[in-house]
């Protein structure tokens, strides 16, 4: 079943008042928000390479207040246990069994915030919620809610005290991009505002969960081309073949990106995908897959820079017939 | 078809399967029946076009048949070997067995059997001309026809040619170079070919245009091998190469048309010109200059020939000279700077089917006469030696066709003998009524002023060319005496022809000189006249009345049966050392040279008269004099021999007119050249339009119609980027419609279910109001830089759509 226009004029419409309500909140950055939807609509999760203070706590939160959900922030400390993010099974006495105590990790949306300060076990242990959507302690499963996402953030690996992301972890988000200091008048804005506390400002709730739910149901539905496809392949296959690449993008990588590419579709209000639907997201998507070759990054040569080159060596498709 | 059926030469079972989709490898161009057929048809056009150089050397049926032949077998065997995926040394053996089997039907017709099997005879032939037939076949007169073995070099090189072509095109991975043996015939077909460029703009231009439609079919073969694109991008692409080549042929068009108008017409130096002629005349004393000598009482009654089959009153030519230097007169040199001195080996024949006159055949046998020059008459056919040396002079015989002058570089001697059939030359019964011809003999130098003084008393400028030279000649007969200053002669007569020798004849009373004088006076004379003239040393069949020299045998044997020649005399005619003669030969304005006689009969000679009279001649001309030719070809331009016939108004403003209609159609010949690429340009954007708007399919057009958007802003200088999806095109050009536009055709190329009714036009519609747009704020000059741009049809249009898988 393929979506409709008039299912996609009403997506749109959604996301529209969605990203509308965030942007409240998080002045002047609307791609950004546009980006953090369509990685909540398509069922992905959302690293924000950010350095503190650039609103990714209020993202999380206004994104939550937003969809009538549930949301938790954890941050993320040298000495924080995988069970402080899972939950634990405790012993009740009373009850004389033992009772699960849900973690943080409960909620649609949690901010996991400067994930890189924590250890790699710990690391694994929310990454292996954010692939399975479950948490299992004593041989108990335990769903974490739907819909669930996951936005991360972690600081420029150049700081004191952090733990690289493994880069098959870093394959599990669906996106990666970074919010930036606001512009001029959107600063200008802020402060006017200051006397408000960040956690005061209260989003309206715009759509309910179950909502959410359908909208990223009705986003796999969005007709992709076969000539979409391979061009997604022929993507993915330059950023292998480049020199400067040491790992290029996996399969799951691809994947990814046609699935966010029918989110940012519908978004627009289109049934269908556009070259330009993968232009706009291959950097979110693809750049944070790429292993750069150890000479390239010391030449300066970023996953940005790759990607961006690759879009411009690579023809999209203009007709029916290219493939 | 699949990629086994293109590629897969070697595998047998493939074999069926190439048969029907194409010849070769997936490297070549063999790929599908349709473009082996167009690649081999591509072929035999680049190999005509080579062979072109080559006819000049033939000009007989006979080549194109060998020709034709090698074509097919060369061609026949290459494809063989690329369907079979044969060795090169398999090819080579099929080759050799293709040279020895069918070069003697081709190239020695006359040694194969039937006309079609080979005999031995002719196999050892053809073998033998592979190595020996090259440096025979530029020391030759041409054409040579079929002689001998002549045709063997074109023949082989053409199916070696032939072979590599078809084996560079469909077995290799640059097809591109099967251009090469072709240009290595043409280029050899130039060496050994002729020295004029009669055929050169013609085979150039030929090649050319072959060469481009060969290139452009190549890269269309590898275009469409890549697949992956639409048939109208296809097409687009093909458009695109067509569009470059005809642009390519259009500046070699204008190239060779300025080059054919503004460079000079020279000579070629070929290998024909640098070979070391088999005979160099100026080795051998000018037979004038020893004319003198023949009138040596103690050697006069000598005989020197005896010719059966002469006409009556037709002089047996010894050479022909048409070099005179104010000394000697003589035969040029064969350095090239006269045609007379240009004499090469005869074939079996010559073809003188344009020259006029009466055929004639005489038969030779040589006495006392030993020189190197063969005496004969008018313009020879053919001619067979007999006697015991008869073979030696077969080979060493050389001819100038131009001059009608042969020779043998051994010299005749006693008991040589031979038969040569002739077009005699006619007989001049309307003098007075010719014109000059336009042949250029070399310069001379100026004649002495007594002799022009006697020109002007004899035939005043005023009168027609044709009564001029009648009045020379006449006025030689009527005052002119013979002697040749020997003992038994009554009145001295000093020999020799130079200028001052001339001037005395003219100058003297009574005028006293013999055939050596008058023939030079009366060829000076000929040329002030106008007429091209020349010399000719030969012997005179004597008047019946002396009794002496007719035997009046009856001819036999030498003459064959049915030949349609004047034989009729049948009398044999003995000719003696004092029998010999000079006199002239002038051309006319249809090219043919008439013989005349300036010798008065011979007569006594008057008494000297004490004093020397002024020769009484009218005044000087005002008429400027005819300017002398300096050219050597007799292909040239022709001489400005007619200045002094009046012409009327009716002609001079005719002239006028054409004149002015040559320079007024040159001029739009030219700028229709020049302006040529530009309008092609032109047309090839309507036609890409016309293309785009009339594909196939709804979603063909409606691509087509941002493609033609694209385009036009391309031309407009918007850096429409390579790579760049619609929208970004649109958002490079600015605007909301052009978004709206690119949205459009987004959706009916990705959405599903594709383009609805109409869209199409809407499109079209769209685009022509955004091409409207495009062009209104700008001046007409910028719309026409825009229309002739190459942009879209350049650069970015190949990275646009050739870098699309």
């Amino acid at each position: 079943m393929t979506m409709t226009p008039d299912e996609a004029a009403r997506f749109a419409s959604n996301l529209d008042r969605l990203v509308g309500a965030v942007e409240t909140v998080l002045l002047g950055k609307n791609r950004v928000v546009r980006l953090a939807f369509t990685a909540f609509l398509s069922e992905g999760h959302l690293l924000l390479d950010d350095v503190p203070g650039t609103g990714k706590t209020s993202l999380a939160r206004a994104m939550a207040q937003s969809v009538h959900g549930t949301s938790n922030r954890v941050q993320f400390t040298p000495d924080l246990l995988p069970g402080d993010i899972t939950g634990v099974t405790v012993y009740d006495q009373r009850s004389g069994a033992f009772e699960f105590h849900p973690g943080p990790v409960f909620a649609n949306i949690v901010l996991a915030d400067e994930i890189n300060r924590a250890s790699p076990k710990t690391q694994s242990a929310l990454l292996e919620v954010m692939e399975e959507g479950q948490v299992t302690v004593d041989g108990q499963t335990h769903p974490v809610g739907h819909p669930f996402m996951v936005i991360a953030t972690q600081n420029p690996v150049e700081q004191a005290g952090t733990y690289r992301l493994p880069e098959a972890q870093l394959d599990r988000f669906l996106m990666r991009t970074s919010i930036g200091y606001p512009d001029h008048a959107s600063t200008i804005r802020i402060l006017e505002g200051a006397d408000q506390r960040a956690h005061d400002v209260q989003v309206e709730p715009q759509l309910h969960a179950a909502e959410i739910v359908q909208m990223a149901a009705s986003a796999r539905t969005v007709h992709v081309d076969p000539t979409i496809h391979d061009y997604v392949s022929r993507l993915v296959d330059a950023t292998r073949t480049t020199r400067e690449v040491r790992l290029g993008v996996s399969v799951r990588g691809a994947l990814a990106l046609i699935r966010a590419a029918k989110t940012h579709a519908a978004g627009r209000g289109r049934h269908y995908v556009v070259p330009d639907d993968v232009k706009a997201l291959a950097e979110p998507v693809l750049a944070h897959r790429l292993i750069l070759d150890a000479e390239a990054e010391f030449d300066g040569v970023t996953a940005s820079n790759l990607i961006a080159q690759v879009l411009i060596e690579t023809p999209p498709p203009s007709s029916r017939q290219a493939v | 078809m699949s990629a086994r059926q293109r590629g897969d030469v070697g595998a047998a079972a493939g074999t069926a399967a190439r048969v029907r989709a194409g010849i070769g490898s997936a490297s070549g161009v063999g790929r599908s029946a349709w473009s082996t057929a167009i690649s081999i048809a591509l072929l035999v056009l680049l190999l005509a076009a080579a062979l072109i150089p080559w006819w000049p050397v033939y000009e007989s049926t006979e080549f194109l048949v060998a020709a034709a032949v090698a074509v097919v077998a060369g061609m026949g065997v290459g494809l063989l070997g690329a369907w079979r995926a044969w060795p090169s040394w398999k090819v080579l053996v099929a080759l050799v067995a293709a040279f020895l089997l069918l070069g003697v039907p081709a190239a020695v017709p006359s040694r194969a059997y039937a006309g079609v099997l080979p005999t031995p005879q002719g196999v050892l032939d053809l073998i033998a001309a592979t190595a020996l037939s090259w440096k025979q076949l530029v020391t030759i007169a041409v054409p040579v026809g079929s002689y001998q073995a002549l045709l063997v070099p074109p023949f082989l090189l053409t199916l070696l040619a032939s072979a590599a072509a078809v084996t560079i095109a469909f077995r290799t991975r640059h097809p591109v170079v099967a251009v090469l043996p072709s240009a290595l015939l043409m280029a050899a077909g130039i060496l050994l070919g002729v020295v004029h460029d009669a055929f050169a703009i013609a085979a150039g231009l030929w090649f050319l245009v072959a060469t481009v439609a060969w290139l452009v079919n190549v890269a269309i073969l590898d275009r469409q091998a890549l697949g992956g694109r639409s048939a109208v991008e296809r097409a687009l692409g093909d458009a695109r190469r067509l569009l470059g080549a005809s642009a390519v042929l259009a500046v070699a068009l204008v190239g060779a048309s300025a080059a054919a108008f503004l460079t000079p017409v020279s000579a070629r130096t070929v290998v024909r010109s640098e070979v070391q002629q088999p005979f160099e005349p100026r080795a051998h004393e000018s037979p004038l200059a020893s004319f003198r000598a023949a009138f040596d009482p103690l050697a006069a009654d000598d005989v020197m020939l005896e010719v059966r089959g002469l006409p009556p009153g037709t002089g047996l030519a010894v050479a022909t000279l048409d070099t005179y230097d104010g000394i000697v007169y003589s035969v040029g040199g064969a350095d090239g700077t006269s045609v007379s001195g240009s004499f090469t080996r005869l074939p079996y024949r010559l073809d003188q089917t344009g020259v006029e006159g009466e055929p004639v055949r005489i038969s030779v046998e040589v006495a006392a006469y030993d020189d190197v020059w063969v005496p004969g008459v008018g313009q020879l056919e053919r001619i067979d030696f007999g006697g015991p040396r008869a073979e030696t002079l077969a080979d060493g015989f050389v001819y100038n066709d131009t001059t009608g002058t042969g020779a043998v570089a051994t010299g005749l001697a006693r008991g040589d003998a031979y038969t040569a059939w002739s077009i005699a030359m006619l007989d001049p019964s309307e003098l007075a009524e010719m014109q000059p011809g336009t042949s250029v003999v070399p310069a001379a130098p100026e004649p002495p002023p007594e002799l022009e003084e006697l020109l002007d008393a004899w035939a005043p400028v005023s009168e027609a060319p044709g009564q001029r030279l009648a009045a020379v000649i006449q006025g030689f007969h009527a005052i002119g005496y013979v002697s040749h200053g020997t003992t038994s002669d009554s009145v001295p007569s000093r020999s020799g022809h130079a200028l001052d020798r001339i001037a005395q004849l003219a100058t003297d009373q009574p005028m006293v000189g013999d055939g050596e004088q008058y023939a030079v006076a009366a060829a000076l004379m000929a040329r002030r006249i106008g007429f091209p003239a020349r010399v000719v040393v030969g012997y005179t069949v004597p008047e019946p009345a002396a009794g002496e020299t007719a035997s009046g045998e009856t001819a036999s044997g030498g003459a064959a049966a049915g030949d349609a020649v004047a034989d009729a005399t049948a009398t044999t005619t003995v000719l003696r050392r004092d029998d010999l003669q000079a006199w002239i030969e002038v051309q006319r304005a249809d090219g043919a040279w008439i013989a005349l006689d300036p010798n008065p009969d011979p007569r006594d000679i008057p008494e000297r008269e004490p004093d020397q009279p002024e020769i009484v001649s009218r005044p000087e001309s005002a008429l400027p004099p005819p300017p002398e030719r300096t050219q050597v070809d007799e292909n040239d331009s022709p001489a400005d021999g007619t200045d002094e016939r009046p012409q009327d108004d009716l002609g001079r403003w005719l002239g006028v007119l054409t004149t002015v209609a040559t320079i007024v159609g040159l001029s739009v010949l030219v700028l229709a050249l020049i302006a040529s690429p530009f309008l092609a340009v032109i047309v090839a954007k309507i036609r890409r339009r016309r293309v785009r708007r009339l594909a196939e399919s709804p979603v063909d057009r409606i691509e087509g119609g941002w493609q033609e958007f694209a385009d036009t802003a391309a031309d407009y200088g918007y850096p429409i980027r390579a790579n760049s999806t619609r929208a970004e095109q649109a958002v490079t050009v600015g605007g909301l419609a052009p978004l709206v536009l690119a949205s459009v055709v987004d959706r009916a190329v990705f959405a599903p279910g594709g383009p609805q009714d109409g869209d199409d036009e809407r499109v079209w519609r769209s685009v022509d109001e955004l091409q409207r747009r495009l062009a209104a704020p700008r001046t007409r000059r910028e719309r026409l830089r825009a229309a002739i741009s190459l942009t879209s049809l350049g650069g970015y249009a190949v990275s646009r759509r050739g870098g699309r898988r």
